[in-house]
């Protein structure tokens, strides 16, 4: 079975959730880039925490991403498309070949891990796009028992919290510019209002225009 | 308590004292919060209103209605959109003629389209073959937005007729409008 997992997770994509109306604003044009956090920062169009987790993610990016954290974007790794709703309503699934080469993994939250785990990473956390089934096999074939079967497999990489921070994942660092483009699909898990059905043809209307399909589940 | 709501998330943050929790429109329900999480409710959302010393009922009524202005707005521009195939645009006629039965609802949405000239790619006259024969409210938002964009050259020169200390703007306007005519 833990043979199982490693060919499933050799499939996986890399997610990113953010709210429907930051994916409207993505689509409404070619010229609109994904920002990374510190971007958005920069730019002024998003106030930081305002708390303890501004320096536990400081200095988790500084230690993973000395003097190159700005050119970030996080995502999560998935099986079934659903990334963490945590951040948003809307799972952007990235296309791999815009991505595979640019892009690491981590083996959970890195601002949680790093603040609960110290930040002198030892080896064995972190691997390279195309090593990313391994280091899910390191982290997770513990979890595989008898009654484990493939189904389960999409519940095991990505486990939804009650809050951000409980969230369970494999983090995926993609260094570089985010466009709607560099998504293959869109999943959308309504959360109510918006629900007539103008407002979801014209955004498959939007998306398709850019080569992306969306699934409303 | 105190809240603030954004119709365009579909939100609302309550605070109660130190305890931190969210209401959406459509949904009833209140889901207790952590301050970190207040960037990924609100997303890229601009239109907040701030509450102070309210209570839940108020609070949704006020979220309901703020959601529905944002809606409509977001209808229209959809209707508005030539880019959209016609059906698209048709069933958010339909939608919109619902939403602008509601008076406040109404008024917002021409409070922001009326403000300003539509952009050059707005397609009013595709717009309007889009509101079948029952869609009187949203005919008539397009009829307004129609006949207000050839009185705004006008607007625009009785501005410059008051603004102080531009006599190269006005003059620079007045010849742009005397083009126009």
């Amino acid at each position: 079975m833990v043979e199982s997992l490693e060919v499933a997770f050799q499939g996986s994509k890399a997610v990113i959730n953010r709210p429907l109306a930051d994916l409207e604003r993505l689509v409404a044009s070619d010229r609109q880039l994904y920002a990374s956090y510190y971007q958005r920062l920069g730019a002024e169009v998003q106030a930081p925490d305002g708390n303890a987790w501004d320096s536990w993610r400081r200095m988790a990016d500084a230690t993973l991403f000395p003097l190159f954290e700005e050119r970030i974007r996080f995502a999560a790794l998935s099986l079934d498309g659903m990334g963490l709703q945590s951040y948003g309503e809307c799972s952007l699934v990235l296309r791999e070949e815009l991505i595979a080469h640019r892009a690491s993994v981590f083996e959970d939250n890195s601002a949680v891990f790093l603040r609960d785990r110290g930040y002198q990473l030892s080896p064995g956390h972190r691997a390279v796009w195309e090593d990313r089934s391994r280091l899910g096999v390191a982290k997770l074939a513990s979890a595989v028992h008898t009654g484990t079967v493939p189904a389960d497999f999409p519940g095991l990489l990505v486990q939804q919290g009650q809050t951000a921070e409980e969230d369970r994942f494999i983090e995926v660092h993609i260094w570089g510019p985010v466009t709607a483009r560099t998504c293959q699909c869109a999943i959308l898990i309504p959360k109510g209002g918006k629900a007539g059905q103008a407002f979801r043809k014209a955004l498959r209307a939007r998306l398709a225009a850019q080569g992306v399909e969306l699934e409303v589940r | 308590m105190h809240a603030v709501i954004s119709g365009r998330a579909g939100v609302a943050l309550l605070l109660d004292g130190q305890q931190l929790s969210s209401l959406h429109a459509g949904a009833g329900e209140i889901v207790r919060r952590k301050e970190r999480e207040i960037p990924y409710l609100l997303g890229e959302a601009t239109d907040l209103q701030y509450l102070e010393n309210v209570e839940t009922p108020e609070i949704s009524r006020r979220l309901e209605m703020a959601a529905a202005q944002a809606d409509a707005l977001h209808l229209a521009l959809i209707l508005l959109d030539p880019e959209l195939p016609q059906e698209v645009r048709c069933d958010a006629a339909g939608e919109l003629e619902d939403l602008l039965k509601i008076q406040d609802v109404r008024k917002d949405v021409e409070g922001i389209l009326f403000a300003r000239p539509l952009p050059g790619e707005a397609d009013l006259r595709g717009a309007l073959s889009c509101c079948s024969g029952n869609a009187d409210a949203a005919r008539d938002l397009l009829i307004g937005l129609e006949r207000l964009q050839t009185e705004y050259p006008l607007y625009e020169s009785e501005k410059l007729f008051v603004a102080e200390g531009a006599p190269d703007s006005y003059q620079a306007g007045g010849e742009d409008i005397k083009n126009r005519e």
